[in-house]
């Protein structure tokens, strides 16, 4: 179990992080939140890269800081900008990594072809990394993060250059691996977690939002997500009054999904919120991108 | 299977007396010491990672190359012959070591790949200092091949010049490793490398006479004294560096 206690976390005068508890069990976990919000600043502290200016983080009960490689050897990273020797073919590369994580030598061959056909690159497992696409390095990167089968799995940006075959392949193996382990996902693609996430950690302002199951995190929106149909021109006007979370052309109208906490007008349908409604809303005043 | 309702299926003695010890030693991990510490991080690597790899080794060869060019251009210019040799055995010594290090930590900056090897199971600093032990071995071999053949072709004194580089090679490393156990590696060797070419530029140029008094005309048993304590703070700051701990440092 892996526990952060008053977590807080100042650069300066910038505040990154403030007071953020959290308890993650064994499971997936989506990390929700947009740039600037903190999310690199907490991963970065989860593997032990940063020092929290304030409270502790706690594996089984122990503070990872002093746990050293006791703790290190637990964790599988795949960080946000994966760095990777282009030289390297990715049989080479994995057992570099392997030798770096100390796995057994006796197993580190089984265990590279395991992991590569997991991420299908077996075929081009003897061929220089150099000559790989985006998605194909992003495959080099999730095959690394779980080559000594971590404890703790975490995950920035994951999908990132992935295309949407390799995506649900991902999903899967993470619904996977996360029986017996810890996997935290940090995203800002909603799609990438929430069909697989046990839970949802949203990072607004520099501390915790919400954590919770995506029912009960959509639960907080009931009744105030709608949907209605209007003529294209009032459509600009409508837009100053409510936030809208999805808009569509249909036959010369627009159909518009909508936030309103008003009382609603006969035209308005009710819909059930969605994971995504919850992120739009809740960073409603902030910049999504990246 | 027994069908005795009294009968209980205890394990041997031994068996009990194989599990309580496996308890035992889970619980009471026996404490490494620094050697065996040492090993460990080395078998782990191999040989394989902490020697230089191919374009690491092209960077010495080109290193090797230019020292061996600019003995050539000093010898055909300079007056004072063995002076001048000597200078450039202290000087130039630890340039494999120097060139290795920064070229190593330049790959590692420039393909981005600290981020992730400092969150592994070796320490970075146990890399770089084992690392820095295979690369003291290159520049060793590279300082001996040197003095001997200035030494046979120059009518020089092996034993002094091997003193003399080896003095200066020791002194670097060491003032590297304990700038290394700093953190913020990349910019800490780039202070020491800098320091190291512009202090003895800067002697060399501004008080030739005292410099070559140093180099020169010290007593054979002072070098060796000098390379004694080159060589223990360099063991030093050895073991300052592989035991450094890298959490909470931010990228180094």
């Amino acid at each position: 179990m892996l526990t952060l206690q008053n977590i807080g976390k100042d650069y300066g005068k910038f505040t990154a992080l403030k007071e953020l508890n959290l308890q993650f069990e064994n499971g997936v976990y989506g990390l929700l939140a947009p740039n600037g919000a903190g999310k690199t600043t907490l991963i970065q502290m989860l593997v032990t890269l940063v020092k929290p200016t304030s409270g502790e983080i706690l594996y089984d009960g122990k503070p990872i800081l002093s746990m050293g490689e006791a703790y290190r050897e637990k964790i599988g990273y795949l960080p946000q900008h994966f760095g990777y020797y282009k030289h390297y073919s990715p049989r080479k590369y994995l057992r570099y990594i392997a030798a770096l994580k100390g796995i057994e030598k006796s197993v580190v061959e089984k265990r590279i072809d395991e992991v590569l056909d997991l991420v299908a690159l077996q075929e081009v497992k003897d061929k220089k990394m150099r000559k790989f696409s985006g998605g194909m390095i992003q495959r080099i990167g999730i095959a690394q993060a779980i080559l000594a089968h971590p404890k703790v799995l975490i995950l920035d940006e994951p999908t990132a250059g992935l295309d949407p075959k390799e995506r649900a392949r991902f999903r899967h193996l993470l619904s996977d691996l996360a029986r017996d382990r810890i996997v935290l996902i940090s995203t800002h693609i909603v799609s990438d977690i929430e069909s697989i996430a046990n839970e949802i950690v949203m990072i607004r302002n520099q501390t915790l939002l919400y954590k919770g199951s995506i029912p009960t995190i959509c639960k907080s929106l009931d009744g105030m997500i709608y949907e209605v149909t209007m003529p294209f021109e009032d459509f600009s006007v409508f837009r100053k009054n409510y936030l809208t979370l999805e808009e569509k052309q249909e036959q010369g109208n627009m159909m518009v999904r909508f936030y309103s906490e008003e009382e609603p007008k006969a035209e308005w349908t009710a819909v059930t919120p969605e994971l995504e409604d919850v992120f739009l809303v809740s960073y409603a005043n902030e910049s999504t991108k990246g | 299977m027994t069908t005795d309702p009294w009968n209980i299926p205890y394990p041997s003695d031994d068996e009990i007396e194989r599990q309580a010890s496996l308890i035992v030693k889970a619980a009471y991990q026996e404490k490494r010491s620094f050697f065996e510490q040492v090993q460990e991080v080395k078998d782990r690597m191999g040989w394989l990672y902490l020697m230089p790899n191919r374009s690491e080794w092209i960077m010495t060869l080109l290193i090797v190359a230019a020292m061996g060019f600019m003995i050539y251009n000093l010898v055909s210019h300079s007056k004072e012959l063995s002076h001048t040799i000597y200078n450039f055995a202290f000087f130039t010594s630890p340039f494999p070591i120097l060139v290795l290090a920064l070229y190593s930590l330049y790959e590692k900056r420039e393909k981005q790949v600290m981020e992730l090897e400092m969150t592994l199971k070796t320490t970075i600093f146990q890399i770089i200092a084992l690392r820095m032990i295979s690369f003291s071995g290159i520049a060793l071999v590279v300082s001996i091949t040197v003095s001997a053949s200035l030494a046979i072709n120059f009518e020089l004194s092996f034993l002094r010049m091997w003193l003399i580089s080896l003095a200066g090679l020791f002194t670097f490393t060491s003032l590297l490793l304990a700038a290394l156990s700093k953190g913020e590696v990349w910019k800490n060797s780039w202070g020491v490398s800098i320091a190291w070419v512009v202090i003895n530029f800067s002697w060399m140029l501004a008080l030739p006479e005292s410099y070559n008094q140093v180099i020169f005309e010290l007593p054979l048993v002072i070098y060796a004294l000098i390379l004694l304590l080159a060589f223990s703070v360099s063991c030093y700051t050895f073991t300052r560096t592989f035991s450094r701990k890298q959490e909470g440092l931010g990228l180094c």
